[in-house]
């Protein structure tokens, strides 16, 4: 206490006490956090991303790979998600987000996990890989706190069709998991264990039921280490080779 | 902006500026809001500030100024005339059944010339020059304010608590 102690009486005391009780509601301090300066996103990234994106367009054209897209997009979404991207539509409301990727977007006709539509939505972009057209969809779960949901076509992405079960693996300090549902093909991101994303994903309502989660598989195509599912997550480094950029 | 610095001065006040910004709105909504739209101004504008250790005041000032902003002075600030009685006066001992509830009732009923020092008093226990600063006005109108606030509050404190 400064130089007021000595105006403190018993009366003072107790009120004080009384006053600091009050708390504030507990979503306050993370709204607070999300208007850190760092959020805001500054014009220089985005020119750098650009012209990441057209260098690698360009390396894409070059060394385009042979086997399944699925790891390349893994990586390539990491990447993404590692840098300062933009998300086009903010919104925390499940069916304006879906009316958005609908009106904005080439997969807006894909269903949305259960786990979407019952967590806290941030918002959505569309995205272009290797020519093909998806959308992210950013949202925070009690669990894990920020996660996010790419999709694209499963007939677009070589090696998606033959995809069965849910597949996790560790690529640049996330947690991916992989799954087709319907005609499409689905990749959350999320930082955490294999044990908690299959907990997030399979505790959502319906989500064993009617979206087949309840089984985790090797993936076709990725060699056995960066499929175990019990490894924790590793930063994966991708060779140039077989590297994509992926515009978001 | 450091954003683990944004973060530990979001940590350090956030707090104590809700119930400020309570005391003044009167509603946890417009408190939250008031919150919001003083950090949301330091996340701009925090890097001009040289010396870190002022942003309380700094925060305190601009909260205040949000609030008054918002409010477009609706409240207008007058001298009340006040029969001080110590026989009306809460005593030490009456404290006892005072809960959160009621103590922001009381403090509610007065007006902001005397919520506005008396909050940032009980709530920062800050100096009298501190709140003068955060206040824009002569310390002895602090003092003054302070003490007549003091004697409302345990007058109404004692009214509250007896009905």
């Amino acid at each position: 206490m400064s130089s007021t102690n000595k105006d403190f009486d018993l009366v003072d005391v107790a009120f004080a006490a009384k006053l600091k009780e009050l708390s504030p509601p507990s979503s306050l301090r993370r709204e607070l956090l999300k208007l850190s300066p760092t959020q805001r996103a500054a014009w220089w990234p985005r020119l750098c991303l650009v012209a990441a994106t057209a260098l690698a367009i360009v390396a894409a054209i070059m060394f385009w790979p042979k086997g399944s897209l699925i790891p390349a997009a893994q990586s390539d979404l990491a990447a993404l998600l590692n840098s300062d991207f933009d998300l086009q539509f903010q919104s925390k409301n499940v069916p304006a987000i879906r009316q958005w990727l609908t009106e904005n977007t080439r997969v807006g006709q894909a269903e949305l996990p259960p786990l979407v539509t019952t967590s806290f939505p941030e918002g959505c972009r569309e995205l272009l890989w290797r020519g093909n057209y998806g959308a992210l969809i950013c949202f925070e779960t009690p669990e894990l706190g920020l996660v996010h949901l790419a999709v694209f076509p499963s007939s677009e992405l070589r090696g998606a069709s033959s995809l069965t079960g849910m597949h996790l693996r560790g690529v640049g300090g996330w947690n991916s998991a992989v799954w087709n549902h319907g005609a499409y093909t689905y990749f959350l991101f999320g930082k955490g264990t294999d044990a908690q994303i299959r907990s997030l994903i399979a505790a959502s309502p319906g989500a064993s039921r009617s979206w087949g989660l309840a089984r985790f598989r090797h993936v076709p195509g990725i060699n056995s280490s960066s499929a175990s599912l019990t490894k924790n997550n590793t930063h994966e480094t991708t060779s140039h080779s077989n590297r994509d950029s992926l515009r978001g | 902006m450091d954003p683990k610095e944004f973060e530990r001065v979001v940590d350090l006040h956030y707090e104590n500026l809700f119930r400020f910004a309570w005391s003044l709105s009167g509603n946890e909504h417009d408190a939250a809001d008031l919150v919001q739209q003083t950090y949301a101004v330091f996340a701009k504008k925090g890097h001009q500030l040289r010396d870190t250790s002022k942003a309380k005041a700094w925060l305190f000032t601009t909260l205040r100024r949000e609030f008054f902003a918002t409010r477009r002075r609706a409240e207008h600030f007058r001298e009340e005339p006040w029969e001080e009685s110590l026989s009306d006066a809460i005593q030490p001992e009456e404290m006892e059944a005072l809960d959160v509830q009621t103590a922001l009732l009381a403090l509610a009923q007065l007006s902001v010339e005397y919520r506005e020092p008396l909050t940032l008093f009980y709530l920062e226990e800050q100096s009298y020059q501190s709140i003068a600063n955060i206040l824009k006005v002569p310390i002895g109108t602090v003092m003054s304010r302070l003490s007549r606030g003091k004697a409302q509050l345990r007058h109404l404190l004692k009214n509250v608590l007896n009905k």
